[in-house]
């Protein structure tokens, strides 16, 4: 830039404007200004400009400003300082202590760095060779990871899973009364209703604790349905023989937490919709004692992983022990979700390839209870039936899993009737309590909302209060309804065909039946039901023979004329 | 006898003590201390906003926000520079990045330019700054400036400040800040030319 160039002129006017030049560069500059027109008109546009620059008028006030940025302030500080776990003041000394826990588990680890290099070696072959050792290749992926309740519901209904709506294939699951239980994938050619929730909802009329109930058994459900069936990259297959017991857990959970007129609605509702099962009930004084409270938290809030799968390969099917990490495969999921594989697809081809290459009519596992087919059904589609017959292990491991889920309910039920205990405690002057039983009386009548949800639960057990509420005795239920034995009992899942021909058997004496009293007339028909169980043991050539095609509904064998006798020696 | 009234106004105490006495209150733990420079600068941090964004609807929020700012880097202010160059520096700072935001979703979405365009006309409608055209020229004349010519015009001869103060909140050069300002001076004369010569 030269003396005489435009921008040093211009640089040269903004000083002197502003009183930036020296003596000897002002004076240049008033001498140019004189005798250079040009120069003298950008000096005064320069002037006129600063001028009304600064004679720009302020914006109108805003008197409110400086309350609300404060106002802003207390509201971010007070939403950081609920934020933090422990409160300001003691950040350092949680910080500094943080520090040295870290430090110390530093240390350990790098003292020990050995052994945990061979531990994380170890685990990771163990699993790889677990993997591989199931006869599954590349990546596994659930096949129901995405059940919606409703879906879940109809699981439990009618024990069948959609896994493509276009081509109608489900999975099944069914028991076959005496002989065990079947899992099917196969084309739904019966077509099952569909069930919904909201229907069931405007059925029954939960109150809003059980919703939240039954969104926890739900969530429990939906979590363990999409750890049963697995498929992999091979299009192999992998069952938990175990999801045939898990439809009616999940019934077993609704009913458990009904009260006793919306069981009689739920009742109807599942009789409506031609369920293959309905419900009888036990008392609960017979019922094994509740289990600790520590056991109920764990069960709720973790899902049993299953180990053992019945694995389905195009030309081999066997029992093998799957070690499975479903937050992983997840994870796994998540990333793949555009390049995810028609699972319909690949089961309906696997389905068709066993039954083609295999042609076995059955194939016996290594477990002798569990018995696999493969045939045609009857329109040309292919049928993979896993029927698990007499295995006791697994009945009682069912029952065993029904009757602690209905524990659960049964305390959440207690956890409610302290609570309207404790309510009516406030609302009614207290009675004396009479020696040796500790409950409310006069009750009877009284409806009061109580909201109980299973965190809530879980609450009142850390702080105590569960211990003392598991010490009450069933006496103290009559809070309910007056009538415990009636209230307060197990809901037991039998076929619905069972209980049809043990009132036929019934009809002609039903009057004198009635007449009995309960708990006579309960092992009565305790014994009925054991010996309609003994008539339908089936001969073995029965037993082998391929399973009918998707029965919607069990169907019973006639009883033998003894039976006929057992009923008209009542 | 003839009366009289006397009007009796509070002091406004809040000049009586000097930011950095405030500041080293504030940084003591006394939270009122900031209420009082956040009274004594808001107004001119407004302004100082419309001046460079020229967006009537930003001004409160972006005032709000270079308050908020200046509370959370307070307690570490050292004291290198007055309190309000360093206010005004948080605030350049922050129009900034607003405007480096604008400029953005302007080159990402036409509607986006259309809406921005919108807004600024409503702006330009809405809210009177100045009462006169020129004053509205010469709004419109800086926002035509690129920012770096505009925000040493806007401090020199709207805010009164001294080069070395406008070097601080630049963060540049003692010389940038002349040819800077030198060169915005120019750009604005001749947009406006007509004006000044009319």
């Amino acid at each position: 830039m030269t003396r005489s160039s435009k921008k040093y002129i211009s640089l040269q006017l903004s000083l002197y404007l502003d009183g930036q030049l020296d003596t000897r560069e002002r004076q240049e500059i008033e001498k140019l200004i004189e005798q250079n027109a040009n120069v003298r008109a950008e000096y005064e546009g320069l002037r006129t400009l600063r001028t009304l620059l600064a004679e720009r008028k302020p914006l109108p006030e805003n008197p409110f400003l400086p309350e609300k940025v404060m106002n802003r302030i207390r509201n971010e500080a007070e939403d950081e300082d609920r934020a933090l776990p422990v409160p300001r003041r003691f950040m350092p000394v949680v910080a500094g202590l943080s520090l040295v826990i870290l430090a110390a588990i530093a240390t350990f680890a790098w003292l020990q760095r050995e052994d945990i290099f061979h531990y994380v070696e170890d685990t990771g072959s163990q699993m790889q060779q677990a993997y591989e050792e199931s006869g599954l290749q590349g990546w596994i992926m659930p096949l129901f990871e995405q059940t919606d309740r409703d879906e879940v519901l109809q699981f439990a209904m009618f024990g069948t899973l959609p896994l493509d709506d276009q081509d109608g294939t489900v999975l099944r699951v069914d028991e076959h009364a005496d002989s065990g239980y079947r899992v099917e994938l196969a084309r739904d050619t019966a077509g099952a209703p569909r069930a919904s929730l909201e229907e069931l909802y405007h059925q029954i009329k939960p109150t809003p604790s059980q919703r939240r109930a039954f969104d926890t058994l739900f969530s429990y459900a939906q979590k363990q349905i999409e750890s049963s069936v697995l498929m992999n990259q091979e299009q192999e297959l992998a069952i938990d023989p175990a999801i045939s017991k898990y439809h009616k857990v999940i019934l077993s959970g609704i009913a458990a937490s009904l009260d006793q007129e919306q069981l009689v609605r739920f009742e109807e509702y599942l009789s409506r919709r031609n369920t293959p099962y309905t419900f009888v009930s036990q008392t609960a004084k017979s019922a094994p004692p509740p289990p600790p409270p520590g056991r109920v938290i764990e069960h709720f809030r973790t899902v049993r992983m299953p180990e053992e799968f019945v694995v389905f390969t195009r030309d081999s099917i066997a029992y093998a022990r799957l070690h499975l990490d479903m937050d992983s495969l997840r994870r796994i999921m998540k990333v793949m979700e555009n390049r995810m594989p028609r699972f319909d697809v690949r089961v309906n081809d696997l389905a068709r390839t066993v039954s083609v290459r295999g042609n076995r009519g059955e194939q016996v596992l290594p477990r002798e209870a569990v018995r696999v087919m493969s045939r045609g059904g009857d329109r040309g589609e292919h049928v993979i039936t896993i029927s698990i017959q007499s295995d006791a292990a697994v009945i009682r491991e069912m029952e065993s899993e029904m009757k602690e889920m209905m524990h659960e309910v049964m305390i959440l039920k207690r956890e409610e009737a302290y609570l309207v205990q404790k309510a009516l405690r406030h609302s009614r002057p207290a009675r004396p309590a009479r020696p040796g039983r500790s409950g409310v009386p006069g009750a009877t009548d009284s409806r009061i909302e109580v909201t109980v949800n299973i965190d809530s639960m879980v609450m009142h057990m850390q702080d105590g209060m569960k211990q003392f509420e598991l010490q009450m005795d069933f006496e103290q239920l009559r809070l309910h309804d007056g009538d415990s034995a009636r209230h307060f009992q197990w809901k037991h899942f039998v076929p619905r065909e069972e209980m049809r021909m043990i009132d036929s058997l019934l009809r002609e004496h039903r009057q004198q039946f009635d007449q009995l009293p309960r708990q006579l007339r309960m092992e009565i028909e305790k014994d009925l039901r054991k010996d309609l169980r003994d008539t339908r043991i089936a001969p073995p050539e029965h037993r082998a023979a391929p399973l009918p095609h998707a029965p919607d509904r069990m169907v019973l064998p006639p009883p033998r004329p003894a039976r006929e006798d057992t009923a008209r020696n009542i | 006898m003839t009366g009289y009234t006397a009007e009796i106004t509070a002091p406004d105490r809040t000049r009586e003590i000097a930011d950095d006495v405030l500041v080293t209150r504030f940084q003591s733990g006394d939270v009122d201390a900031f209420r009082l420079l956040l009274e004594r600068y808001t107004e001119r941090i407004r302004n100082l906003v419309y001046s460079v964004l020229h967006d009537a609807d930003l001004i409160d929020d972006v005032t709000q926000e270079v308050f908020i700012k200046a509370y959370r880097a307070l307690p570490r202010f050292r004291f290198d520079a007055s309190f309000y160059t360093w206010l005004y520096r948080i605030t350049i700072n922050h129009c900034r990045d607003i405007m480096r935001k604008q400029k953005l979703r302007r080159s990402l979405s036409l509607n986006t330019l259309l809406e921005v365009r919108d807004r600024e006309l409503t702006a330009k409608t809405s809210v009177p700054p100045v009462d006169t055209e020129t004053g509205e020229w010469i709004h419109r004349g800086l926002q035509k400036l690129p920012e770096k010519y505009r925000t040493p015009v806007i401090l020199k001869d709207m805010e009164g400040f001294s080069y070395e103060e406008m070097a601080e909140i630049m963060q540049c050069e003692l010389g940038t800040v002349k040819s800077r300002l030198s060169r915005g001076r120019s750009m604005l004369r001749t947009w406006l030319q007509p004006i000044l010569e009319g």
